[in-house]
């Protein structure tokens, strides 16, 4: 088993794993955010628009109801941009941009419909009272819920191996398919576990401490409530 | 020919071929009911282990949600397939889905029966125990009745994360609707628009009666708690 790690370890390899890991949380960072911003757009609509309000909704519904591989598939197929990377991350965005802006609404609903009156009373528009008031406490709120998410992001990054983006997942799945250039035997179950083993190891390390994160984070709110 | 993305003979091939999506969308239905019986069995099991008072068991149910919560289902899934091939294992490809989907499924309803369980006061328990219930009547008779109905949206909510996970089959050419639709589409006549959209409303035709029904289950358990706490204020 020591011999095989050391095998499999190489230089090279650790240095194409961690290039992995860096492009998966390049793509959770972008899809996290630009998530985050349409979302908050699409959840504004869906909560405040009347008959954008109807649009806002159907289109969260069609995401929610539907695989996030069937938008990464549609976007490669259908997205006029130059990469294949560009366009995943446009169906990994949208996709999340739905999910989000329900998690953002659920935030803007527990905000007491008062602030939007006071704040028009004292002269505000609409945006800034969005921008000043009612959106600052509402992200104070989900943080806990937008982090979770941010762990399904990380998850769902995987699904993009399927069309050839070299994050960690696919990394892993292709030293482990060429594993027998560098051990000098075919591969064997051994291979598979020690490869995937390590990837699991660096997934669950960086979703456990997020999970544990948003734990302190519900308790500090739960404390904060009581 | 008409080379557009919905032009209508492409439609007429997808109709020739719809045997092929009739028989994924069966492999799809089949796996998620399978890895659902799974799922809620491991959920309910862990579920009461994290929720009783074992400390072992206790553990042992924290560790299995930990790690499947946290490591990606692609990667479970691709973990079980190929560990199983190079290991000489003969696992189908569904039954690989089934077990892949309902282990990781098992850890979400796990948490889900947990917040069901310690949502109802423990004082309930300690007041049907003194009652001469045992532990297992009390769960019975007392808790898990109250349980179900806090726990049935989220629940619904993870059958439908369930069904639109099955799609991590394609990831192992396992025949599932996603799979068939995009090898359907990517050879041949490179009719992505019918069979991408013939795939996503099937998913859709498959989840949207589910999340509709938790949505409104759960404003009707609102409803129920704002007008009791109305009554309680009134009385």
């Amino acid at each position: 088993m020591m011999e095989e790690i050391a095998l499999i370890f190489t230089s090279y390899n650790i240095f194409y794993i961690l290039a992995g890991l860096g492009m998966t949380l390049i793509i959770a960072v972008v899809t996290l955010f630009g998530g985050t911003l349409l979302g908050t757009v699409l959840a504004l609509f869906n909560t405040y628009g009347k008959h954008t309000g109807k649009i806002a909704a159907v289109i969260v519904e069609i995401f929610r109801n539907t695989p996030l591989l069937l938008w990464v598939f549609v976007a490669i197929a259908a997205v006029p941009l130059p990469s294949l990377l560009s366009r995943a991350l446009v169906a990994t965005v949208i996709f999340n941009a739905a999910i989000i802006s329900e998690i953002i609404r659920g935030g803007l609903n527990s905000i007491p419909k008062g602030q939007i009156e006071a704040g028009r009373s004292q002269g505000f528009s609409f945006i800034q009272i969005m921008i000043y008031i009612i959106l600052p406490q509402t992200f104070r709120r989900i943080i806990p819920t937008l982090t979770s998410q941010c762990i399904t992001i990380i998850k769902d990054t995987s699904y993009l191996a399927q069309i050839g983006i070299a994050e960690l997942m696919f990394v892993v799945k292709k030293l482990m398919s060429t594993a027998n250039t560098f051990t000098g035997h075919p591969i064997t179950a051994q291979d598979v576990f020690i490869l995937f083993g390590t990837a699991a190891v660096i997934y669950f390390v960086i979703n456990f401490s997020l999970s544990v994160a948003v734990r302190k984070m519900q308790k500090k709110i739960d404390i904060t409530v009581k | 020919m008409n080379s557009g993305v919905f032009a209508l003979w492409r439609w007429e091939a997808l109709w020739e071929a719809r045997q092929e999506f009739i028989d994924a969308l069966f492999v799809t239905v089949e796996v998620s009911f399978f890895a659902l019986i799974l799922a809620l069995f491991l959920g309910v099991v862990f579920g009461l282990f994290s929720s009783g008072n074992n400390k072992i068991l206790k553990g042992i149910a924290r560790v299995y949600v930990e790690f499947f919560q946290n490591t990606p289902l692609v990667l479970q899934v691709l973990f079980m397939y190929y560990g199983l091939l190079y290991a000489g294992v003969g696992l189908t490809k569904e039954q690989i889905g089934v077990i892949g989907l309902g282990v990781y499924t098992g850890a979400y309803i796990s948490e889900v029966v947990r917040t069901g369980i310690t949502s109802v006061s423990y004082g309930q328990t300690e007041a049907a125990l003194s009652q001469g219930f045992t532990h297992l009547q009390a769960m019975r008779y007392i808790i898990l009745p109250q349980s179900v109905k806090i726990a049935l949206p989220p629940l619904v909510n993870q059958m439908v994360a369930l069904i639109k996970n099955t799609s991590v089959l394609a990831m192992i050419a396992g025949g599932d609707l996603m799979y068939r639709s995009n090898a359907w589409a990517s050879n041949g006549t490179l009719s992505y628009g019918p069979a991408y959209l013939t795939c996503g409303i099937l998913f859709f035709c498959l989840c949207f009666p589910l999340t509709y029904f938790a949505k409104r289950y759960e404003q009707k358990l609102k409803n129920q708690a704002n007008s009791s706490d109305k009554e309680v204020s009134a009385g």
